[in-house]
């Protein structure tokens, strides 16, 4: 298993918290409260159950359990838990969408560069998404 | 950190902590750059950079070598840091040795450590302060005009009680 990038601190957006503009840094993001606008991070996110995003996210690896109306870029992983919602195109390494998750959009699976290693997605969620896309090309 | 790297199970362990606890304070770290607004409830602790318009309802602390440029409206201010703008507190404004503050004050109480440097205007004039400061110092102007009014008073009657005998 491929280990992520972990940056030194993880800031926390509490459940009450509401900012609308741009978060830039490099830094893990627990995010349970109100985005509106852009973020692009160095390290890795996690959108809480509580959590409402409306912006275009770009980050190592995203784990969506709450709400997500945007792009999301993750140059590793991308995750969507049961409680979570993707409303936006997204690009990543890897993608898991666990059952009952929501996601509307394109999905475009990015090539894994050489300096990350091997990605760490199971061999089952890519062959059925290349799949996918094989069925949307016929 | 490393639990975006965990199973889901661990990942669930984890999250109930961070997700239950509603009073659990805001944390932005150092490395973390925010330009925009920031409003809301709870608490609020930054080390890093904000750049924007700040409306919270409860105590923000802002860290030594975090800085903030815009205004910040709060019901508690610690400041460790540098800030531009103005500072509008409910309750308190908490200036720590390091705090440097490039604007004006609005507070009803504050507390100034040795090293703070502020370049700017403060105000008191929260409800809570006025009333103590207003009364202490308006009982204090009527003990002592009660005294001058008294005195004169005396002497005149003893003077006039003098010239009687």
């Amino acid at each position: 298993m491929q280990k992520y990038k972990s940056s030194a601190s993880t800031s926390l957006v509490s459940r009450n918290v509401k900012i609308e503009g741009e978060i830039r840094g490099d830094e893990n993001l627990h995010i349970d409260g109100r985005i509106k606008g852009s973020i692009k991070i160095d390290g890795n996110i996690l959108i809480g159950n509580s959590a409402v995003v409306e912006a275009d996210i770009e980050a190592a690896a995203v784990i969506i359990q709450g709400k997500v109306t945007g792009n999301v870029l993750a140059h590793q992983q991308l995750e969507i838990q049961p409680s979570g919602q993707l409303i936006g195109d997204c690009k990543a390494q890897s993608v898991v969408f666990n059952e009952g998750a929501v996601f509307e959009g394109r999905f475009h699976m990015l090539k894994p560069s050489k300096a990350a290693g091997k990605p760490e997605a199971s061999p089952f969620v890519t062959t059925k998404l290349a799949a996918v896309k094989e069925n949307q090309k016929q | 950190m490393s639990l975006f790297g965990k199973t889901k199970d661990e990942a669930k362990a984890v999250t109930p902590i961070a997700t239950g606890a509603q009073k659990e304070a805001a944390y932005f770290g150092k490395n973390l750059k925010i330009k925009g607004n920031v409003s809301g409830g709870g608490d609020l602790i930054i080390l890093g950079e904000l750049e924007g318009e700040f409306d919270l309802n409860g105590k923000l602390q802002v860290a030594e070598h975090a800085s903030i440029n815009g205004n910040v409206k709060a019901n508690d201010i610690i400041v460790k840091g540098n800030i531009q703008g103005t500072l509008s507190a409910v309750g308190k404004i908490q200036l720590d040795a390091m705090a440097k503050i490039k604007g004006n004050l609005n507070c009803s109480k504050i507390s100034v450590m040795e090293g703070a440097l502020i370049d700017g205007e403060i105000n008191m004039s929260g409800p809570s302060a006025q009333t103590p400061f207003s009364s202490v110092s308006d009982k204090s102007l009527q003990s002592k005009s009660e005294e001058t009014l008294k005195s004169p008073q005396s002497k005149s009657d003893e003077t006039s009680e003098k010239k009687i005998i």
